[in-house]
Formats: structure tokens, sequence, C-alpha cells
């Protein structure tokens, strides 16, 4: 874990509260991002946010430092995003609706896109001949494309390609092997190629 | 040893995020240089991943600090009542028998620099005045304006309680109250559940 990381765990541990404010703002526009992604509902996902960092602040005490804050955090929100997965499902199946199909809601709503989005360096790729309007569009069939997608191959796609964690980040937050990463991760492109196969063709 | 296609295509995931060592990212090339079908492949995958790095990063509402301080507010505070040892039942049966437990929670709530007050208040008052489902969110476009009558009668109230004086406006006393029982409620839930992180 990072040497910063580590301090502000230990800050925290000590009950400095500005050093909890510096990991919310540190984390949450990631965590929004990631979430989102994953439950498609704006609301409901900053409602989950927050509930990332209650849980982050109520097991600070207990969080030991060989694990990495990073993927300690991600891990939460992996979680949540389960567990309303779950609960929507048993929802919708007790209200005879349509299963599982996530709202088509987007989300998007961010035109700023130029904050850090990451921790680590992505390629600036955006596309500059695409106008605003043709951008939200595709956004939103990229979102379709994720929300088409079964969940473990989403979150793998999503933290790699969108968040840009490191394959190894990756098996430790979804808990798996590294091979598995790989594979979902393949699968998952794949998949996506084929949804986005019109904007691709250019 | 020449690969064919079906060797190839698995790896070209990985050869994109450079992933591959050496020999297998050489191998890769190789192959794409004289395979038509495996270069359309690879160059569509390594499309795929640049339109997804390039989604815009979407903005969280401006009333998520305000609304997460206060949600950490009731955290801290079930957790000291929780250290303290009668969290559990409390939690239970809904908060509801526990006025100076809520008295409290506003008060440090209060004590909250005054625009995360304001901006708190505009939330209970959307919450409150929200159509009669449970759900407990704001909905997207309100105008501030529209609510400053209400915020002013919160201010007022938030300088009572801190002056110690009672509260002049019951309905705003009220509010004040159901929105902490809210918090402290889904709080609750959230402390009895993080064990499972
Ligand atoms: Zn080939």
């Amino acid at each position: 874990m990072s040497e910063q990381d580590t301090a502000l765990v230990s800050r925290c541990q000590d009950d400095d509260a500005s050093a909890f404010d510096e990991i919310v703002l540190r984390y949450k526009q990631k965590i929004f991002q990631y979430i989102l992604r994953m439950v498609g509902d704006s609301e409901e996902a900053e409602d989950l946010t927050q509930e990332v960092f209650i849980k982050t602040y109520l097991s600070l005490r207990s969080f030991r430092s060989q694990a990495s804050l990073n993927t300690w955090i991600y891990r939460i929100a992996g979680n949540l995003c389960i567990d309303a997965h779950r609960k929507r499902v048993r929802k919708d199946t007790a209200m005879g609706g349509a299963p599982v199909s996530l709202d088509e809601g987007v989300g998007t709503s961010g035109d700023g896109a130029d904050d850090a989005r990451t921790s680590r360096e992505l390629p600036d790729t955006r596309l500059e001949p695409y106008g605003v309007l043709a951008r939200q569009e595709l956004d939103g069939q990229i979102q379709l494309a994720l929300e088409a997608l079964p969940e473990k191959m989403r979150s793998v796609v999503v933290l790699h390609d969108i968040e840009g964690l490191a394959y190894e980040e990756i098996a430790e937050i979804v808990d798996c092997p590294l091979g598995t990463v790989k594979s979902r991760l393949f699968n998952a492109r794949v998949q996506m190629r084929e949804k986005l196969r019109e904007y691709l063709e250019a | 040893m020449r690969k064919n296609c079906k060797d190839i295509r698995p790896m070209l995931s990985e050869f994109i995020d450079g992933a591959l060592d050496s020999e297998g990212a050489w191998t890769v090339r190789m192959h794409v240089s004289s395979c038509q079908s495996c270069a359309e492949d690879l160059r569509l995958l390594e499309g795929t991943v640049s339109l997804l790095r390039s989604t815009s990063q979407p903005q969280l509402s401006e009333r998520f600090d305000a609304s997460l301080a206060l949600r950490i507010e009731a955290a801290r505070h079930l957790r000291e009542e929780s250290i303290h040892g009668s969290v559990v039942s409390r939690t239970l049966f809904g908060l509801r028998s526990s006025l100076s437990a809520n008295r409290f929670a506003i008060g440090r709530a209060l004590r909250l620099s005054a625009p995360v007050v304001a901006g708190a208040c505009v939330m209970a008052f959307l919450i409150v005045s929200a159509p009669s489902g449970t759900v407990m969110r704001a909905p997207k476009a309100v105008a501030v304006n529209d609510t400053s009558g209400f915020v002013k009668a919160c201010q007022h109230e938030q300088q009572s309680y801190l002056a110690g004086q009672p509260f002049a406006d019951p309905s705003a006393q009220a509010l004040m109250q159901r929105q902490t029982d809210d918090a402290l409620s889904r709080e609750g839930a959230v402390l009895l559940g993080s064990g499972n992180i």
C-alpha cells in the first residue's frame, strides 16, 4: 500500500477527522464511477457510494496495513453492488416485473471529464471528432453494453478499462485467481466489441 | 512453433495491455502481420478498449458531501452508543424510543458548518416532501430558491438549539428529528451489517 495511504489510515485510527475527509476526497469519484457502471442509476449509485464510506469509516480501526486501502475500499464497493443487485432481483421477482434487467437510465451526467480519472495515467484517448451530443449518445451506448454483460465480467472490465486498475488489484478485489481476471476481461471486451461495432467501423 | 488463430485470439486482450512476455508479444505480432482476420480482430478490440477509456467521468451531485457528512455523524454516534452497549436493541426497535439520543445527534449535526447544515435542511425538506413512497431521495433538478424560507427556518432552529432555547417552529423541529432518525436508522443497518465486509 502506498505510503500516503498508510499515513492516512493511521491518522484515521488516531481519530483525525481530516484524514478521513481526505480518503473520501481521494476516492469518492472513482468509487462512484465504479458503482454507477455497475448499477446504472446515478441516485442509487450515490447512495451506495455513501454507504461504502460509512462502512470504511466504521471498519478503519480494524484495518490492517498489509492490505491496500485502495483494493479494500473497492472490495467494499463491489460487495455492496452485489447486495444491491440481489435486492433488486428479489424485488423485481416479487413484483412480477421483468427479471434482472436494469433501468434504462444511463446516469452519465458529466461533461466535465477533466478530473484525474484514476490513480494511474491513462492515455488520453478522448475522441475529438465526436461532438457533445454524439459523445453523450456514445456514453449511453457504452453503459447499455456494460449492463448487458454478466455482473462478474462487467465488474472486471469496469475496474480495468474504466478505473484503470491492474490485474493483480482486480484479482484481490473480486477475489478470484489472476487467470480468471484475464479471461473475464477478454470475454467482456469481445462482447463489448460486438455491441459497439457500429462505433468502431469508422 | 507456429500458432493458429484459435491460439492467438485469447492472447489479444493481454497483448493490448502490454501484459504478455516478450515471446508472447512477438508471437502475436508475427501472426497479425500475416493474418488479416486476426489483425482486424485486434484493431476492433483496441478500439473497444479506447472507447471504454474515453467514457465521460460522471459527476457526483452537489449534495453528496453534506449528506455523507450527516450519515457519518450518525454512524459515529451509533458506534459510540454501541461501545456503551445499548445500540443493538435500540437499532432493532427503530430508535424511536430514544429522544435523548436524537437530541444528541442533532446537536452534533448542528455543529457542522452552516452551509453543510443548510444543505442538509434542503435535503430533509426534499425527503419529507417526496411522494409517499419510502424512497428518500431528492429529485435531481430542484430550484434551491423554492426552499429558502425553509432553510432560514432551519437555521433559526439551529441557532435556538445551540443557544439552548426551545424550538420556535415545531414543524422544523420535527423535520430535523425525523431526518436524524432516518439517518440513524440507515446507519444502524449499515453498522449491524458491517461485520461482513
Ligand atoms: Zn489469425
